[in-house]
């Protein structure tokens, strides 16, 4: 065998998935061929760090929901998809058409200013961020606490460290519940990052951070704004997922992970009518 | 592994059966669900596969385990969300991440590594290696579970590993 036949059948070799008579010859021509032998070495160090990726145990609210699904509907009717991006997307796409696209999270851009190389690189980090919280939201949030000076802290004593008291310091609503809070330092600001758990065991990050700072996290990501609860909130489609932005106060809010619109609506309302301590 | 009786229970729509089912094959399920459509969309799908397999259970002839037959299911559900234009898409690394915690921070960055480059092969070659690598299928259960002839499995599984290797390279990766 040369090379080229080597190269053609060396997964079924590698998988054990191949002949006796041909895994000899094979083995024959790898005892000779470093470049083959290099290649297999390859689809064997694929195959060990494919092996170490974890995977988190299904929600226990899973069966459950299966069953309140098979209550619901006959087993004949095609299923309809619950809470996806995909069926969202016509009426934010919609929406799109009739308001107008002026100010959006790259638009709360004030006084403070950091180097165009810099901003690029908070793009791209962020970007990493958001690309790895739609499929890990742990290793995810692992790795963004690595790049960013960043303290762990209560919530309610967060304004030692930026002078007011994030919203999460007085609670969450209903069927949310708070993993961490981290007081984060970015090159374009200081930030209270909170941590979410919805009772799906999904995970949904909230920033928060003073008017008066850049948040240029999405860069060219187009915008759709639409009201929620009365108020204008800014929505980015990131390849999957959806982040809104919207003024509450004198601090923006960022959510990460959202759901939908209605999701931002009641996270909206719920900020509105809770009271700041 | 899912047995006559639970079969037949669930074919009569018993959710006793139902349940046992799920039970006995919901993690591998999931596990496929994260590595093809992502953490945050894996319990949806997830969910969409079990809806779809009791409502198909009349369809498995017992031609093949249960548990190719529930894969085949679950691929193809996978694949029809990703189609349905939530294909993960990602920005290429452009600047080296700065390390405060080296190690922790590359077994994170191996794990994130991988995780991209499977992100960016085409679905149908995810489905063929993460049913290899992580599930363990013979090239004969893949062939059941995607549909395609067991004599191509080999030759896909060589270009998913080429191309994931080569993603590898170009996020950085050093062997």
């Amino acid at each position: 065998m040369n090379c080229l036949e080597v190269q053609e059948s060396l997964a079924a070799y590698f998988d054990g998935e191949i002949a006796a008579d041909v895994r000899s010859v094979m083995e024959t021509h790898l005892g000779q061929c470093s470049a083959c032998t290099r290649d297999l070495a390859g689809f064997k160090q694929l195959s060990v760090m494919t092996h170490a990726l974890q995977t988190p145990p299904p929600p226990d609210s899973l069966w459950a929901q299966i069953e309140q699904q098979l209550d619901q509907r006959p087993l004949a009717v095609s299923v309809e998809r619950p809470r996806t991006w995909a069926s969202l997307a016509p009426r934010l796409f919609a929406l799109a058409a009739t308001v107008i696209v002026a100010v959006g999270l790259g638009s709360f851009i004030h006084d403070s200013w950091i180097a165009q190389g810099e901003h690029d690189q908070l793009v791209v980090e962020f970007g990493q961020y958001v690309d790895g919280f739609r499929r890990d939201p742990i290793a995810a949030q692992q790795i963004f606490l690595a790049k960013y000076e960043n303290q762990l802290v209560d919530p309610q004593q967060a304004i030692q460290h930026v002078g007011y008291h994030p919203a999460v310091a007085r609670g969450l609503p209903e069927g949310y519940t708070l993993v961490s809070t981290h007081v984060v330092t970015m090159p374009c600001c200081t930030c209270v990052q909170a941590i979410c758990k919805r009772s799906d065991g999904s995970t949904l990050a909230i920033f928060e951070h003073d008017e008066n700072q850049t948040i240029d996290w999405f860069g060219d990501s187009p915008e759709t704004m639409t009201a929620c609860h009365n108020k204008q909130c800014c929505f980015v489609q990131l390849d999957g997922q959806l982040a809104a932005s919207w003024r509450q106060g004198t601090r923006h809010i960022t959510m990460l992970g959202v759901e939908n619109v209605a999701e931002v609506s009641q996270m909206v309302a719920w900020m509105d009518e809770s009271k700041a301590p | 592994m899912v047995d006559a009786a639970v079969l037949a229970g669930c074919r009569s729509c018993e959710r006793g059966a139902q349940q046992r089912l799920y039970e006995l094959s919901h993690r591998q399920v999931y596990r496929l669900m994260v590595r093809m459509v992502g953490l945050q969309d894996a319990t949806d799908v997830t969910q969409q596969v079990f809806l779809q397999v009791f409502r198909k259970i009349d369809q498995f002839a017992g031609h093949s385990k249960f548990e190719t037959w529930l894969y085949r299911l679950a691929s193809n559900e996978a694949l029809q969300h990703l189609r349905k234009g939530r294909r993960w898409k990602f920005q290429p690394l452009t600047q080296e991440p700065v390390s405060r915690h080296a190690s922790e921070e590359d077994r994170n960055e191996n794990k994130e590594l991988i995780e991209r480059a499977l992100s960016k092969i085409e679905p149908e070659l995810r489905a063929i290696f993460v049913l290899r690598e992580i599930e363990g299928l013979t090239y004969r259960e893949i062939a059941e579970a995607i549909e395609i002839p067991e004599g191509t499995v080999g030759s896909r599984l060589n270009r998913a590993r080429r191309e994931l290797q080569q993603h590898l390279a170009d996020l950085g990766w050093e062997p």
